[in-house]
């Protein structure tokens, strides 16, 4: 299975290399947006440095990693229905489940490099991560885990056509985006929206990177998102599992 | 020798049985076309017997073994529709199939180059598939369903919507995979095709094979050496004279056609039809269209 699910990984990341246009968006899209903000917030940080450390962590889990791994799965669900791809792979010895852990380990490497784009910006205007890497590593890891579950039950049970994609996205996604904190820092919420927020994976998420990477913040004051993290990820990934299996059962008796 | 085995397969949707029993052995390199009009059965037949769906009763077995997801290692499938990685080039889309097919290594590689020179891709073998016309995508198509060089092919009407110099290029390429002792099943709904390449064809109608054999078996089921295709403003009246002649009369796709016990000429029929008014005559050997429509039942 594993060495099945490294192949399946290693198409998906080609076929990202070789869809220009995708790559070029998903590296547009957040580099974008961490100039933007971090200009925006500059005169607040006292500097393009401080604010583009402060800036860069909601860009990376709220905006990046949001577009590349949740909307990534959904966009190859789909594709893969459309183009009659899934249908010819549920007649090959690939099992779904090597499908399913190949998704997982490509998006993983998309979100590696997200983090190379963006912390290398925001390290190249005189940024940097202050934190502890080895814990940073985790949080990226398990927000790519959550937003792949994510995609995969959106695209699995939402869905239909690659159209629905953008408006499924921009529907549910962004309010939960604006919600979470990503363009700005979540103590600027009214006291109703923060109570609502702590229901938002992406808050727990942002909440959870943007103290390791501040480096000053003590773990216990960031560990109700890490812990709402560390079981929301594996819920996410049991989810789009099962998700995707009953897609394939509803696709082999359609 | 065992091969791939269809026994009793029975398939409903909903009130709907669309497979009634249907019976097929295929053996190593043997072509069986399963012949049948829009609606026969033949596509949910295929699903079945690549495991994309689970019939209601009978059995696939493939060398006397359940055909599992294990077995499937050693089938080729290959879909009506182009299903193939768009971004992808033609050999990347083989190497990724190949290997989901367990092939790994040298071996992988060995094989991508054979189908490709099998094929005749070389020339747009490092083409995005994105960037090919419609022929040469559906080559690519037969070509992924070959790369792991399967026991058992699978054709679900390949040549749908392929110009005719295409078509003679897969029959070339099918007529091949005998010598490899590939068996090979293939869905159409073109005689012309499974009388090019198949060494027995399967009539299915109504959910079931209805006649089957190989192709001078099936003609024989037609009591005639050679067909006279009449066009005639008065079809009564060739009717009244094959029937005083103790000729059979059948309609075959909308064509009036006489039976004729033995082989003849144009003006020997011209002759033997007397008064009927002619339009146009043709001689033609038995086909495995007056099969077909014998079988779906086309008489006059």
């Amino acid at each position: 299975m594993l060495a099945d699910s490294v192949v399946v990984a290693g198409r998906v990341l080609e076929e990202l290399r070789r869809n220009r246009r995708l790559l070029f968006f998903w590296v547009v899209f957040p580099t974008l947006m961490l100039l933007l903000f971090g200009w925006v917030y500059a005169d607040g940080y006292g500097g393009l440095g401080p604010s583009f450390s402060a800036t860069a962590p909601g860009i990376l889990i709220g905006a990046a990693m949001f577009f590349s791994c949740l909307s990534g799965p959904v966009a190859l669900i789909v594709g893969g229905r459309e183009r009659r791809t899934l249908r010819r792979l549920m007649a090959s010895p690939l099992s779904g489940k090597s499908y399913f852990l190949g998704v997982v380990w490509a998006h993983l490497g998309i979100a590696a490099g997200q983090v190379a784009l963006v912390y290398g910006i925001t390290y190249g205007v005189g940024g940097s991560f202050q934190g502890s890497i080895m814990l940073g590593v985790v949080i990226v890891a398990l927000s790519a885990v959550a937003y792949v579950g994510l995609g995969f039950v959106f695209g699995a049970r939402l869905a239909r056509r690659t159209e629905d994609v953008t408006g499924l996205v921009a529907a549910v996604g962004v309010p939960l985006l604006v919600l979470g904190g990503t363009f700005f820092t979540t103590d600027m919420l009214p006291p109703f929206l923060y109570a609502v927020a702590q229901l938002d994976p992406i808050f727990h998420m942002n909440e959870a990177f943007r103290g390791a990477a501040h480096g000053d913040i003590p773990v216990a004051d960031m560990a109700g998102s890490l812990v709402f993290l560390a079981l929301f990820a594996p819920v996410s990934l049991v989810l789009g599992a099962r998700s995707y299996a009953s897609m394939l059962d509803r696709e082999r008796t359609s | 020798m065992p091969g791939l085995d269809v026994s009793g397969v029975t398939k409903r949707f909903g009130e709907r049985e669309v497979l009634r029993g249907l019976d097929l052995n295929l053996r190593p390199g043997q072509t069986y076309g399963l012949l049948g009009s829009n609606g026969a059965g033949k596509t949910t037949a295929m699903n079945i017997i690549t495991g994309l769906l689970d019939q209601d009763e009978g059995t696939v077995t493939l060398e006397g073994a359940p055909l599992n997801a294990d077995a499937r290692a050693v089938v080729g499938v290959v879909p009506q529709e182009v299903a193939l990685y768009h971004h992808l080039t033609c050999r990347e889309n083989l190497r990724f199939f190949g290997s989901i097919y367990r092939l790994r290594g040298s071996a992988l590689g060995r094989r991508v180059d054979a189908v490709i020179e099998l094929c005749q891709l070389e020339e747009y073998a490092d083409t995005p598939v994105s960037s090919l016309s419609g022929g040469w995508r559906h080559r690519v198509n037969i070509a992924v369903g070959m790369v792991h060089q399967p026991k058992v092919l699978l054709l679900d009407e390949p040549t749908t919507g392929q110009d005719i110099e295409a078509r003679y290029r897969l029959w070339s390429v099918i007529r091949s995979l005998r010598d490899q002792d590939t068996a090979v099943l293939l869905s159409t709904h073109m005689m012309e095709e499974a009388e090019a390449v198949c060494d027995r064809v399967g009539i299915l109608h109504r959910g079931r094979i209805e006649r089957e054999g190989t192709l001078d078996e099936l003609y024989a089921t037609i009591p005639a050496a050679e067909m006279a295709e009449v066009e005639t403003d008065d079809p009564s009246a060739l009717e009244r004279r094959a029937g005083e002649l103790g000729l059979g009369l059948r309609r075959y796709g909308g064509k009036l056609t006489v039976l004729l016990p033995e082989r003849s000429t144009l003006s020997d029929v011209v002759a033997r039809l007397g008064r009927v008014p002619i339009r146009s005559l043709a001689l033609r050997p038995v086909g495995l269209q007056h099969v077909f429509f014998d079988v779906v039942g086309s008489r006059v």
